[in-house]
């Protein structure tokens, strides 16, 4: 089964309608240069959320090496649910090691360990998920017009404002544990972005013009995420593929997708059940993609 | 007997072995007789050496089979031999594995699936090359328990 954007459109109306008429308004918080004062501390943040499954358990670091590297530490041993959330991170990291800068007091880093019931060729859905739950949390709260590029990229304006590194450790026929990290640019100001990044990175102070608070942002991410990981877990993932093509901007565009040192470009025809991206060849010739960075090349 | 029903008759010969044939009918009498065909076995008997020969690969092979592990890819997606593109691949030829150490990721949808050694032992063949994609249940790596 396929699912397009043309499929939903009517739905889609309708839901900008009656989910995202304006933004929330935004918490009063006190900042200057794009630092907030609202403090992390273990206790602020041990009350944020507290879902059936998501943040039972919530373990806070000033610092750490990386959120996930704590979460896979605890890997199986670990209630799932568990949240690893740090200020800071020494380290860092998104996909193939690359840096994912971590300053302290401005922006969102944390892990959620899961552990699906599912098999592991199920489990692609779980980044999906994850960027569902941060777009459709940053516009909520924020109001900023977050968008998905397939499968998981979130973006402001064309530039990435949030990243997720999903890390799974299983055998063939069972999950042992998921580690979802999650980084959510807040309120890191222009001049604290390095510049080489300072074109394609941007954070939801540069784009809002004034502080967001960071706690009051994570409670509404984790809520979302409860909200679909149950909705998985309840076998509808129709309902969170439905969710992603309204928040996506992939679908429907020219793009080109590289995928080691091939580069091919079609049409985003759509997503499969498993998440993957359908591309369309000028040809006419369809190929299913399960990996590759995708560029939009013309809306 | 008439004429068609003698041709049916040499049609459903051509296929079987038979070389000679004999029919007796209401007063008739109908003989069929032909050179046997050379088998196949007859014209190149060295092939019948090589059809054994690769038996016996196939039995050593399944021995090996028997006798290596075999850790094959959970899901669908690329296989990548090192955590990043300019560092050492997690394991090579040769290499020594412990139960539970991470040989290879697998990446599908940006989910990044650690595949582990299920045994001890000495990484006998890697049968992906890196960057490849990858099905699911295909073989990844044999390895020579210890």
């Amino acid at each position: 089964m396929h699912f397009t954007k043309e499929t939903f459109m009517s739905k889609r109306r309708t839901k900008e309608n009656k989910n995202y008429p304006s933004p929330n308004p935004l918490p009063q918080v006190e900042g200057a240069r794009g630092r907030v004062e609202d403090v992390f501390s273990g206790e602020k943040i041990k009350t944020v959320f507290k879902g059936d499954i998501i943040g039972r358990e919530i373990i806070f670091y000033e610092i750490t090496a990386s959120t996930n590297d704590r979460a896979m530490e605890i890997g199986e041993r670990g209630i799932e649910g568990t949240i690893i959330i740090a200020d800071a991170q020494e380290h860092g990291r998104g996909r193939f090691d690359r840096e994912w800068i971590s300053p302290p007091d401005v922006n969102l880093y944390f892990t959620v360990l899961l552990k699906p019931p599912f098999l592991p060729k199920e489990a692609t859905l779980i980044t999906l998920m994850a960027a569902v739950a941060v777009v459709s949390a940053i516009r909520e709260y924020t109001g900023l017009n977050a968008v998905i590029k397939w499968p998981n990229d979130i973006l402001i304006r064309g530039k990435k404002a949030a990243g997720i590194l999903t890390e799974m450790k299983s055998s063939m026929d069972r999950i042992d544990y998921v580690a979802l990290g999650i980084g959510v640019n807040v309120n890191m100001s222009l001049d604290m972005l390095p510049e080489s990044v300072s074109t394609l990175a941007t954070s939801l102070i540069i784009e809002k013009g004034q502080p967001v608070n960071r706690i009051e942002l994570l409670g509404i991410i984790l809520s979302k995420l409860e909200y679909w990981y149950k909705t998985l877990l309840s076998n509808e993932r129709k309902a969170l593929l439905k969710e992603w093509l309204h928040l996506d901007s992939t679908i429907g565009k020219e793009i080109s997708v590289k995928i080691q040192d091939r580069v091919v470009s079609g049409t985003a025809e759509g997503i499969s059940e498993e998440g993957e991206l359908i591309l369309r060849f000028p040809s006419g010739n369809i190929e299913k993609m399960c990996a590759g960075e995708v560029t939009i090349l013309k809306n | 007997m008439e004429i068609d029903e003698i041709k049916q008759l040499l049609e459903l010969l051509k296929d079987t072995d038979i070389t000679e044939l004999q029919i007796e009918r209401d007063g008739s009498k109908l003989k069929i007789k032909r050179e046997r065909f050379m088998s196949s076995f007859e014209i190149a008997p060295h092939v019948k050496s090589a059809a054994s020969a690769a038996a016996k690969e196939e039995a050593r092979k399944a021995e090996e089979t028997q006798r290596l592990a075999t850790i094959t890819s959970p899901i669908v997606g690329i296989f990548h031999m090192s955590p990043a593109p300019e560092a050492p691949p997690f394991v090579e030829f040769g290499s020594t594995v412990k139960k539970g150490q991470v040989l290879c990721i697998i990446e599908a949808m940006k989910l990044m699936n650690e595949i582990e050694s299920d045994v001890d032992g000495v990484i006998s063949k890697i049968l992906v090359e890196n960057g490849q994609p990858v099905e699911y249940g295909e073989p990844l790596f044999l390895i020579e328990p210890t």
